[in-house]
């Protein structure tokens, strides 16, 4: 029983020492002992489960109400609910919270906006010296513009399906 | 400041505490903030941590707000841009292109939304972070909020119109046969 507890001791001391060299790399916690080479962050991370066991018995009240009763800190409310806050996109029907917007339709904005941003030609103006009129990109099926209060940008793409030329609809209208 | 004044702001003012939001006190907050409006105002569409960039959202409806009001050839309006732009020929884009686009507009100037968290990617220590858009209004890049949808065609709807155009025909017929 003895020996037992000693290997568990130095078990535990050397994970402690590891985390601790991991969390606070000084040179007060050089140990002779210690691996002299760190290879990732991550394999010298000790196993967590030593550290987060509980220190007290729990009484057989507290654990009756975590396993059967309906508070919140009960096992079967916490994990076992379903989620009733998630929504499917009408447009793509991939599933998204309720508080945020659809994941997979934003993609396809930001790698077009990206796009519409790197073809404009100079862009030491754009970073340092920008523009002071209204930036309109022109693709090439839309009709040209030619008006010298905007700053004129021509894609060679054709313009997406999804996306439409009115930019400022009002609310509640129709197609 | 105190002479300067406008309406009140028409964006959700967010509850998180100001001092957390960065460290290194006032004047780092103060640094972020700039970095993220010449951000916005360059690019017109950002994304990033709701914090930080929530707060920039105030900042940059006000100086729209205070530029239409009071011009560029007002002393405090123009101290305040030189404080807050930290990149000069921004201060142009504000009174060129800002306030002409949003002479008649009185609501917000900006849309934010969130977007959605990755739950999978944050290791333990590092806790799963809430992202936004920030955008300015009227930009030239496609809307990510898509088109409305035109429900007029539905079966329901098509049977509504007509039910509501035979009683304003009937309602007018009445009407007629009275002043008769």
């Amino acid at each position: 029983m003895l020996s037992n507890l000693i290997a568990r001791y130095q078990f535990i001391s050397n994970q402690l020492i590891r985390y601790s060299q991991f969390l606070f790399s000084s040179p007060t916690f050089a140990f002779a002992d210690c691996p002299s080479t760190l290879a990732t962050p991550k394999s010298s991370l000790p196993d967590m489960s030593i550290l987060l066991t509980q220190k007290h018995r729990a009484t057989i009240e507290r654990r009756r109400v975590r396993r059967h009763s309906d508070l919140p800190m009960s096992l079967m409310k916490r994990l076992g609910t379903p989620r009733q806050d998630l929504h499917q996109c009408l447009e793509c029907g991939t599933w998204h919270e309720k508080k945020t917007i659809c994941g997979h339709c934003y993609d396809r904005i930001r790698k077009e906006t990206q796009a519409m941003k790197d073809s404009y030609p100079n862009k030491d103006e754009f970073n340092y010296n920008h523009p002071q009129q209204e930036i309109v990109y022109v693709y090439k099926n839309d009709k040209k513009i030619q008006d010298n209060t905007k700053r004129i940008v021509e894609i060679e793409r054709e313009r997406p399906t999804w996306f439409s030329k009115n930019l400022i609809p009002k609310i509640n209208t129709t197609k | 400041m105190s002479n300067l004044s406008t309406r009140t702001l028409r964006v959700t003012v967010p509850h998180a505490i100001r001092s957390k939001l960065t460290a290194g006190g006032q004047p780092a907050r103060h640094e972020k903030i700039k970095t993220i409006l010449g951000d916005l105002f360059r690019n017109e569409r950002i994304e990033g941590y709701i914090r930080t960039h929530d707060e920039t959202r105030q900042y940059a409806e006000r100086l729209i707000e205070l530029a239409k009001k009071y011009g560029d050839r007002h002393v405090g309006t123009m101290q305040l841009m030189d404080y807050w732009i930290n990149d000069k020929d921004l201060i142009h884009k504000v009174f060129k292109v800002f306030v002409p686009r949003y002479t008649n507009t009185i609501g917000p100037y900006t849309n934010s939304y969130r977007l959605p968290i990755k739950y999978g990617e944050f290791q333990y220590p590092n806790l799963p972070r809430q992202n936004i858009v920030l955008e300015m209004k009227d930009n030239p890049y496609p809307r990510i909020i898509p088109d409305p949808r035109n429900y007029s065609n539905i079966l329901t709807n098509v049977l509504l119109d007509q039910a509501r155009k035979e009683y304003r025909t009937e309602q007018n017929n009445r009407n007629e046969n009275k002043e008769k």
